[in-house]
């Protein structure tokens, strides 16, 4: 039976106890030395988009439940349970390790903030007296496209230069907490951002958040999103083992 | 007392969910892999991508409304200045550059704009539209490379 391959788990875990599992799925833990793959068997068709809310809900499942899981990319299936432990864990099992042993205790978490454009361009407009001066050469009688454009163009920049400074003083106190940060997307309304966090933290993230909620009142507004499995950091944590000391004082 | 805040498990659009799930995570031996070709084309479908032009005529007319005070104003302009901002929304399903232009043509056109101006305009339309085109099925693609983890 083809499987569908969604995540990486210490094999300790693998039997997914008390793991809320989403309708639909029957996932259960393929174990290959030390680890496991968290697998359901594959729907007999091509996948399709609406099966990547069962893998993603899968995957915070198991992370709700306190347990370590590497996500796998969507859409990896593998003929059977020995094509899982030959070809999914045994290659890379060494680096495998390391990365369970890296985001252990960490989760990620995401805030899209959406930027009010006419607040936004308020603070710009406000901020500097040429947008106003821009506007009026706009309105005067034979003004065109290109001085339409040139004050569209002006407004764009100041309203960006805005929204990165109120970005850092909003989420100062998220990043202070959080161990990483990477902004994945960024444009003139949505600036979307995932925070790598200990699990320990998670409560004082989500008191920063609300402290941040009630700073940025209606110019923009908060989705928050987690805690999801490590997915933004998984290249960029350190997942060197530490050398084993030469003798008892470390030389 | 801060406000409490929902934190929610995961993202309630699919799109979103997309976003969070393909091309993230470990990557198995490519072999193994399941061909998402239609996966990867929705996505990009679902992320129009707005062409600077349209983000910039859309500023241009916020700070205009802005600076627009009601005793000034003629009759009929706020209602001219709504149809050219929702005309420019609903046409960037067609095409963000297209949608800014003939929103800015309609306007003109009611408003009183010289015919030169909107031949040249149509000029231009008519040689960037297939840039524009390649360009909108380019550009999620390469926005997303950077977002592998």
């Amino acid at each position: 039976m083809v499987l569908l391959v969604h995540g990486i788990v210490r094999s300790e875990d693998a039997d997914l106890v008390d793991v809320r599992v989403p309708d639909g799925l029957r996932p259960r833990g393929v174990i290959g030395g030390l680890l496991a793959a968290v697998v359901s068997p594959a729907p007999d068709r091509d996948l399709t988009a609406d099966d990547a809310a069962p893998h993603l809900d899968l995957l915070v499942a198991v992370v709700a439940q306190g347990l370590s899981v590497l996500p796998v990319s969507f859409g990896t299936v593998a003929p059977d349970d020995d094509a899982v432990r030959d070809e999914v864990l045994a290659p890379e099992a060494d680096a495998l390790e390391r990365r369970l042993d890296a985001v252990a205790g960490l989760v990620e978490l995401r805030l899209d903030l959406t930027f009010d454009t006419d607040a936004s361009v308020a603070a710009a407009r406000d901020a500097d007296p040429t947008l106003r001066e821009m506007a009026e050469r706009a309105r005067q009688p034979g003004a065109g496209f290109s001085e339409k454009l040139a004050l569209g163009e002006a407004t764009a920049m100041r309203v960006a230069e805005h929204q990165e400074a109120l970005v850092e003083e909003w989420t100062g106190e998220l990043e202070d907490l959080a161990e990483r940060s990477a902004v994945l997307h960024g444009d003139e309304q949505l600036r979307r951002i995932a925070y790598l966090v200990r699990r320990d933290r998670l409560d004082d993230a989500d008191a920063a958040v609300g402290r941040m909620q009630d700073a940025l009142g209606d110019r923009a507004r908060i989705e928050y999103i987690g805690p999801l499995p490590v997915f933004s950091f998984l290249e960029s944590l350190d997942v060197r083992r530490e050398p084993a000391p030469t003798s008892r004082w470390g030389w | 007392m801060s406000t409490s805040i929902t934190r929610a498990p995961r993202p309630s659009g699919l799109a979103d969910v997309l976003d969070v799930v393909l091309d993230k995570g470990i990557v198995i031996d490519a072999y193994i892999r399941v061909s998402l070709v239609g996966i990867e084309l929705l996505t990009i479908d679902a992320r129009i991508v707005i062409a600077s032009v349209d983000t910039y005529l859309r500023f241009a007319e916020a700070v205009g409304r802005l600076d627009l005070q009601p005793s000034e104003q003629v009759a009929g302009l706020p209602g001219l200045m709504d149809n050219m901002r929702e005309g420019g929304a609903r046409k960037k399903t067609k095409g963000a550059l297209t949608g800014a232009k003939e929103s800015f043509k309609e306007t003109f056109g009611i408003g009183g704009g010289d015919d030169r101006e909107n031949e040249q305009e149509e000029q231009d339309e008519r040689e960037e539209q297939p840039a524009e085109r390649s360009r909108g099925r380019s550009a999620p693609a390469s926005r997303r490379a950077p977002e592998r983890g």
